[in-house]
């Protein structure tokens, strides 16, 4: 268990600030935020018969993640994750779909098996466009971009205060967590009288770190108000030529059928 | 029950974003209006479920696990509106940070697991249940019905977005008939976890979920339900299937074909008294649902209203 929080210890850490080389990092992060939700809406439109035109948008995500510098297994295996609630989804499919659409060496391909292989290669690429935005940005340029882009100054405050308070949680279950470890074999899951007391120690410790936060932003003369980013950059010609490249480029995908 | 941007379609997405996004607005307007901004409670509070998440508990029984979700919990802390915001920027940044729902399904999965557990079956089940002295079974069951209640409507409101968005095949019943239990036994789980947190923080530090003393009154939750049960009435009635029930169609099956009526002089003058009585004979109209929920609502406020007076007359003489 506590070797899982080191591994999400390293991933809070990778995408902190993002992989600031690349072409890709010059451009604003409100454009490629944009281009990201952009980018899922055509996939979503894309019917779930078509198979051989949804693989077609992982093409993009391989040629970016080359531009970006950000390694693309390790994008594929953690894009991994989604696939156990969709593949109880596309079950369901296979279960009630069972009309044979085509024979491959003599196995039957039913409607349902097509419908629940799409279901999931879209989980996939969609999964790998939200990561790829966010290990080539970073955390906090996202936050900055959903506030330009309307998010509320409130909200954008509090993702990064629950980002930042998040290390410091897992560093705190790590404590725990080895405390208990040490005084029974140590389990991958805790009864629910151990787990109880350490969910409820972890939480005491959390408002009693609140107390401390609120008192220390208190003696800085925090009167509640919601800083708002002294953002310096602006949109430059380079993000709307990027924007126009990119819409270009997923509309050619969407309407032009290779067949 | 995380929702991945290829289990909904463009238009499903756009419009629980947008319902979502309004909910989220009035939660802001909430949280600014309180005297005391709990901003860094709730930062933190936000973290500490995140990092609650990673531990699991065994299930007893079971051989497997399960952590908390914590949407009861969280809004027992901060309010209904506190702890949906909080449980709201959690549900961003899981997306973010591990990818674990869709950057399109933001909304759907903010009504799913966070409008429902803090907006609807808090103020309505587990605030109206919950007393800050109360006992530990009266704790527990609170905790459990409330969390049953969020898990059940998360899981239809799952299942009405992926039917809805063309993803799933299955039929809408069939579909929930596999969700529908499965949900029902997380929330138990969720909701003994939830219980357990909360009897070892009330012990140590009572204060903690006392930030909402204004007791909510039970006539919130009855008219709350008696709105749900019309709706349900009203919009479910049209939808019906007109197929024999579970229990007519196994008989017909077992007798191939439809059971005779009986011919008895007491089943015939029980049959005329119902084809007097039944205004609704079949529920052959869309209203059948409405009026008998009118029917058993009045039925019931008659008998609660008789037996407060029985009880009144008691405790005179």
């Amino acid at each position: 268990m506590s070797r899982s929080l080191d591994k999400i210890l390293f991933e809070l850490e990778q995408v902190a600030q993002g992989h600031s080389s690349g072409l890709a990092s010059t451009i604003d992060p409100r454009a490629r935020t944009l281009v990201a939700i952009i980018f899922l809406f055509g996939l979503l439109s894309i019917s779930l018969n078509d198979i051989g035109r949804i693989a077609i948008w992982a093409l993009p995500l391989i040629f970016l993640a080359l531009l970006c510098r950000v390694n693309y297994l390790s994008l594929l295996s953690r894009s991994l994750i989604v696939l156990p609630f969709v593949a109880l989804i596309g079950l369901f499919d296979i279960l009630h779909e069972r009309e044979v659409v085509a024979t491959l060496l003599g196995i039957r391909i039913t409607q349902g098996w097509i419908m629940a292989l799409a279901i999931m290669l879209r989980a996939i690429i969609s999964v790998q466009a939200i990561l790829l935005l966010i290990l080539s940005t970073g955390i906090n340029p996202i936050c900055r971009a959903l506030q330009g882009l309307g998010l509320p100054s409130l909200f954008v405050l509090q993702l990064m205060m629950v980002y930042r308070f998040l290390i410091i949680m897992i560093r705190q279950l790590q404590e725990l967590m080895r405390a208990a470890d040490s005084r029974s074999a140590a389990k991958s899951h805790y009864p629910l009288s151990l787990w109880a007391h350490l969910v409820g120690e972890l939480l005491l410790r959390a408002v009693g770190r609140a107390k401390v936060i609120n008192q220390a932003m208190k003696a800085r003369l925090w009167d509640g108000r919601v800083p708002i980013f002294n953002d310096k950059s602006c949109w430059r010609w380079r993000e709307t030529i990027f924007m126009i490249l990119s819409i270009t480029g997923i509309a050619l995908m969407r309407y032009i059928n290779l067949k | 029950m995380h929702m991945s941007d290829a289990l909904v379609s463009a238009p499903i997405a756009l419009g629980a974003d947008a319902i979502a996004a309004t909910l989220l607005a009035i939660s802001i307007r909430k949280i600014y209006r309180q005297e005391r901004l709990s901003i860094p409670l709730m930062g933190v509070l936000g973290a500490f479920v995140f990092a609650a998440q990673m531990i699991n508990f065994a299930i007893p029984g079971t051989g497997s696990s399960g952590h908390i979700i914590g949407g009861i919990l969280l809004s027992s802390m901060l309010g209904a509106w506190g702890g949906f915001f909080t449980l709201c920027s959690v549900i961003v940044l899981q997306c973010l940070l591990f990818a674990d729902g869709g950057l399109l399904a933001l909304g759907c999965n903010a009504l799913n697991m966070a409008a429902f557990s803090c907006l609807v079956a808090y103020p309505l089940i587990f605030k109206p249940l919950y007393r800050a002295d109360c006992s530990t079974l009266k704790l527990f069951s609170a905790s459990i019905l409330a969390n049953i209640a969020a898990f059940l409507m998360g899981a239809i409101a799952v299942t009405l977005e992926t039917t809805l968005s063309g993803v799933s095949a299955l039929p809408l019943g069939r579909m929930l008939l596999f969700m529908l239990p499965i949900h029902f036994v997380i929330g138990i789980c969720e909701g003994v976890a939830t219980a357990l947190v909360i009897l070892f923080v009330r012990r140590r530090d009572p204060e903690l979920f006392l930030h909402d003393q204004r007791q909510s009154s039970p006539r919130r939750t009855i008219e709350a339900f008696a709105i749900a049960a019309f709706i349900i009435a009203a919009s479910f009635t049209l939808v019906a299937s007109s197929a024999p029930d579970g229990l007519e169609w196994s008989i017909e099956n077992v007798l191939q074909g439809e059971l005779p009526s009986p011919t008895s002089e007491l089943h015939t003058s029980a049959e005329l008294i119902l084809q007097k009585t039944a205004i609704i004979p079949d529920y052959n109209t869309f209203l059948a649902g409405i009026i008998g929920c009118a029917i058993l609502i009045f039925a019931t406020w008659l008998i609660s209203l008789l037996s407060k007076r029985v009880r009144g007359d008691e405790s005179q003489s």
